[in-house]
C-alpha cells in the first residue's frame, strides 16, 4: 500500500480537482486504505448535508416580492434598500459624509438619540436582538443600520461610513 | 440568453431587467442565505445585489463571466453584511447574554454545542447550519460557493478575488471544523 495523502490532496480529490497521474494513484491508494476511503466519504458527506440543508430553507421560499423591492431600490437614486428608507433619512444628514454614527433608541416611543463616541448612556438589553438589515445608502458610504427588538425596547442603529468593494 | 438580456437591459429594458432578476433570484437568494442564515438578511442581500447589477450594467462586458460577476456581487454583498452585522452587535450586548440560548441565531457563543442533543431531536439540518455560523466569512462563503454552487476551486477564486490556494485552505479550515462540530452526523 502506498503511503496516505496528506489532507489537503484527499480535500482537492473529493472536490475532483485532481488530475491525472495523482488522481489515479489516490484512487488505488484510497481501495486499501479505509482511513483514506472514510476521509472522503466524510467530506462527501459533509457536502451533501450542507447542501441539503441550505436548499431545504430556501428551494421552496417564494420570492415573488424581490423584484418590488429591486425595482423601488433602482427607482430611488442612491438609496439602495427602501423598505425602510423613510427611517433612515429621518437621522441621515447628506453633510455627515465623514464618521457619523448614532445609536437610537426607541423606548416606548420614546427617542434618546446617543452618539456613538461617548460610550457610557441608557444601556439597552437586545438579549432578544434582531438585525434586521444593513444598508447601502450611498455608493461611497456604507450605512449600516440594525433595528433591534429586545423586549419591551426597539433599537436603532445607525452607522457609517464604511467601506464598500466589488471589483 | 443572458448576454442579449443583459445587453437589453443596460440599455434600460426594464422587462429585460426584470427577467434577469427573476431567472437569477433562487442563485443569489440561496448563496446570500448560505452565508446569512436568515431569510430576511437574504432577501435585503438579494435587493442590493441586484440593484448593484443594475447600476453597473453599462461597465459589463462578455457574456462568459456574467455567472462570476453575479457570484462576486452576491457573495461581496453578502461577506459585508455579515460583518457589520457581527462588529456591531457586540458594542451593546450585554455579557449576561451569552448564557442565554438566543431564539433566532440558535448557537448561543458562551454554550458548548452538544451533536448529540441535536440528533435526539433530529434537527440535522438546523445543526449544520448552526455549524456553518461558527466559522467567519470568508470560509462560509467559499463553503457556500463551493457546496451548494458546484463552483470549482477557480471560479471560487475569482467571486472572492483571492487566490485557488487561498480558497483550498479556507476551505480545510472550514471543513476541518464543520467535521469536528457535526462528526456523529458524518461517521
Ligand atoms: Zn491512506
Amino acid at each position: 500500500m502506498t503511503k496516505c495523502p496528506n489532507r489537503e490532496d484527499l480535500q482537492r480529490f473529493a472536490d475532483g480537482e485532481m488530475k491525472g497521474g495523482r488522481r489515479s494513484r489516490i484512487a488505488e491508494h484510497i481501495k486499501s486504505c479505509e482511513l483514506c476511503a472514510d476521509d472522503i466519504g466524510q467530506l462527501q458527506r459533509l457536502s451533501e448535508l450542507i447542501s441539503s440543508a441550505i436548499r431545504k430553507e430556501t428551494e421552496s421560499r417564494d420570492l415573488a416580492g424581490l423584484w418590488e423591492k429591486v425595482s423601488v431600490g433602482i427607482a430611488s437614486p442612491s438609496v439602495g434598500a427602501t423598505s425602510r428608507q423613510s427611517l433612515l433619512s429621518l437621522f441621515w444628514k447628506p453633510a455627515a459624509k465623514v464618521a457619523y454614527a448614532a445609536l437610537v433608541v426607541l423606548v416606548g416611543g420614546l427617542f434618546v438619540v446617543r452618539p456613538m463616541l461617548y460610550s457610557t448612556g441608557p444601556r439597552v438589553t437586545i438579549s432578544r436582538a434582531k438585525v434586521y438589515s444593513v444598508y447601502q445608502y450611498d455608493p461611497d458610504v456604507t450605512v449600516s443600520m440594525i433595528m433591534a427588538t429586545g423586549g419591551q425596547s426597539d433599537i436603532v442603529w445607525i452607522s457609517g461610513p464604511g467601506r464598500t468593494e466589488e471589483n | 440568453m443572458d448576454l442579449e438580456l443583459v445587453q437589453k437591459a443596460s440599455k434600460g429594458d426594464a422587462d429585460a431587467f426584470e427577467e434577469l432578476v427573476k431567472r437569477y433570484q433562487q442563485k443569489v437568494y440561496g448563496i446570500a442565505y448560505g452565508i446569512s442564515h436568515d431569510h430576511q438578511d437574504a432577501l435585503d442581500i438579494s435587493q442590493e445585489v441586484f440593484i448593484k447589477i443594475y447600476k453597473k450594467l453599462k461597465d459589463f462586458r462578455g457574456a462568459s463571466s456574467f455567472y462570476t460577476w453575479l457570484y462576486r456581487i452576491t457573495a461581496n454583498v453578502a461577506i459585508d453584511f455579515q460583518r457589520v452585522k457581527r462588529k456591531i452587535i457586540p458594542v451593546e450586548f450585554d455579557e449576561k447574554i451569552l448564557e442565554e440560548p438566543r431564539p433566532e441565531a440558535g448557537f448561543p457563543e458562551g454554550k458548548k454545542f452538544d451533536p448529540r442533543k441535536i440528533l435526539e431531536r433530529k434537527e440535522i439540518h438546523g445543526a449544520i447550519l448552526r455549524a456553518i455560523e461558527t466559522l467567519p466569512e470568508d470560509q462560509r462563503a467559499a463553503v457556500v460557493l463551493r457546496e451548494l454552487e458546484n463552483l470549482s476551486y477557480k471560479e471560487i477564486a475569482k467571486a472572492m478575488n483571492c487566490s485557488m490556494g487561498t480558497v483550498m485552505s479556507r476551505l480545510h479550515y472550514a471543513r476541518r471544523k464543520l467535521r469536528e462540530i457535526l462528526e456523529p452526523l458524518l461517521s
